[in-house]
């Protein structure tokens, strides 16, 4: 397999966003949101076994709960979505056999993602909350990670309620994507359990976390900021969604996100619009 | 002359005798502290739910018994090849302690389990693989207790045995 990808060009590798493998068939390439075949023939279901053992550090048994889940989270911050036939017990998935398709989302360090948006600490020294709103692929974690670094490095206590390890990448309990000097990181756990773990633990001044979308997320979400503390997350969506569901549009009316970014296109196209919550309401 | 000659006999034969009933211990020795460093692998796979290059590096630096070795070149290999390749060569390596081919063969196909499965699958394998190991290293005490004094003894006397028909 390896093999197979030290045939791509460097140029087609380093635009790629998401590599996408599916047994039987090949590898294509996504790019500024199109697809692109690469020909590297034929991929075997046991090819894609190993690509998930390697991913995995020779370490199934690390991320097995994650599989379940149908993703998992390679060393670096790729997150690497799986699909295959599902081991069902109890009308519960309890495991992935014969794997069919893997979808390798390459994480991007990016240190000018939040060049430009307004500052969140006022000048008496009130932090606001944030919301970043965006379809799938759109560069939320990336912004969110960048927001982080930024604040952190500026001497801002950050909680970082890492769920799929995609934002500091941690290893042996050391970020490997840079979070920012005052960063504190809670990775692998349910977002909400960390926030509330964090929030106890580490008297944060500001809580982030990455996909809030349950109602048990957005609830923690409002006691976090019950507490006193900023938010800084992101939701999948759209700025439609915003007005039409009530989920996200009751969390800015109660005050608990202050500011919405919103991020619009892909590829070198992309862009963010920002909002002020009392512009919405 | 003579007598010089003869004493070099008698200390070769010694020699050699006595390193073949020291293989006999040698092999036990590392047989048990496989078994033991296997079983804290196990756990620590399996219940500690720690990456596999972690348990090695724990086992290869505070490891007891002279299977730490084999971690240990397992560890090293690991670092320009695949885990599985790693601890077939680490496994193969293993006849320098007196494992015999099938211990070597059986030690190699735990390369294909661990790592590769959630931790009840891998418990279940690598107790097996421990419970093997295990009847291995009494099979091979027992042959230690009836061996070595024989073994020491037939090197010995076959060198007195070659200086008196030489003398």
């Amino acid at each position: 397999m390896r093999e197979k990808l030290y045939r791509i060009e460097k140029r087609v590798m380093l635009n790629a966003e998401e590599i996408r493998l599916r047994a039987g068939s090949g590898l294509s390439m996504l790019s500024a949101g199109r697809e692109i075949a690469v020909d590297v023939g034929k991929i075997s279901s046991g090819e894609l076994a190993d690509v998930i053992c390697a991913a995995s550090g020779a370490s199934i048994h690390t991320v097995a709960a994650n599989i379940r889940e149908g993703f998992m989270t390679a060393e670096n911050g790729h997150r690497i979505g799986i699909c295959g036939t599902a081991a069902v017990k109890n009308g519960e998935i309890c495991g992935i056999n014969n794997y069919s398709s893997l979808s390798v989302r390459i994480a991007k360090e990016i240190k000018t993602a939040a060049e430009g948006l307004p500052e969140l600490i006022n000048s008496s020294g009130q932090i606001a909350s944030l919301l970043i709103i965006s379809p799938p692929g759109g560069g939320k974690t990336t912004l969110l990670r960048d927001l982080v670094r930024r604040l952190s490095d500026n001497g801002t206590r950050v909680a970082l309620a890492d769920e799929r390890g995609e934002i500091a990448a941690m290893k042996s309990g050391v970020p490997t994507m840079d979070v920012g000097k005052c960063t504190d990181v809670m990775d692998m756990a349910p977002r909400a359990e960390a926030a509330m773990f964090l929030l106890r633990a580490m008297t944060p001044q500001i809580i982030a976390m990455d996909e809030i979308s349950s109602e048990h997320e957005l609830a923690a979400a409002r006691s976090v900021a019950g507490c006193g503390i900023a938010i800084l997350a992101t939701a999948h969506g759209s700025a439609e969604d915003l007005k039409t569901k009530k989920r996200y549009s009751r969390l800015i009316e109660d005050g608990v996100f202050d500011n919405i970014v919103m991020i619009n296109g892909s590829g070198s196209e992309r862009g963010w619009k920002f909002v002020r919550g009392s512009e919405l309401v | 002359m003579k007598a010089a000659g003869a004493l070099l006999v008698i200390l070769s034969c010694s020699v050699f005798g006595l390193s073949m009933a020291h293989s006999l211990r040698k092999r036990a020795e590392f047989l048990h502290s496989l078994v033991g460093l296997l079983t804290v692998m196990r756990n620590e796979l399996c219940t500690s739910l720690l990456p596999v290059r972690e348990v090695l590096d724990m086992l290869s630096r505070h490891g007891t018994g002279s299977a730490r070795e084999f971690f240990s070149s397992c560890l090293k290999q690991l670092e320009d090849r695949d885990f599985k390749t790693a601890w077939t060569a680490a496994a193969l390596g293993s006849r320098v302690w007196g494992m015999d081919d099938e211990e070597c063969r059986m030690l190699a196909e735990l390369g294909g389990v661990i790592g590769r499965y959630e931790a009840e699958k891998q418990r279940e394998l690598i107790d097996r693989a421990v419970e093997y190991f295990d009847m291995r290293a009494k099979l091979a005490d027992e042959e230690k207790r009836r061996q070595y004094k024989l073994r020491a003894a037939l090197g010995i006397g076959s060198g007195l045995m070659l200086a008196i028909l030489m003398i």
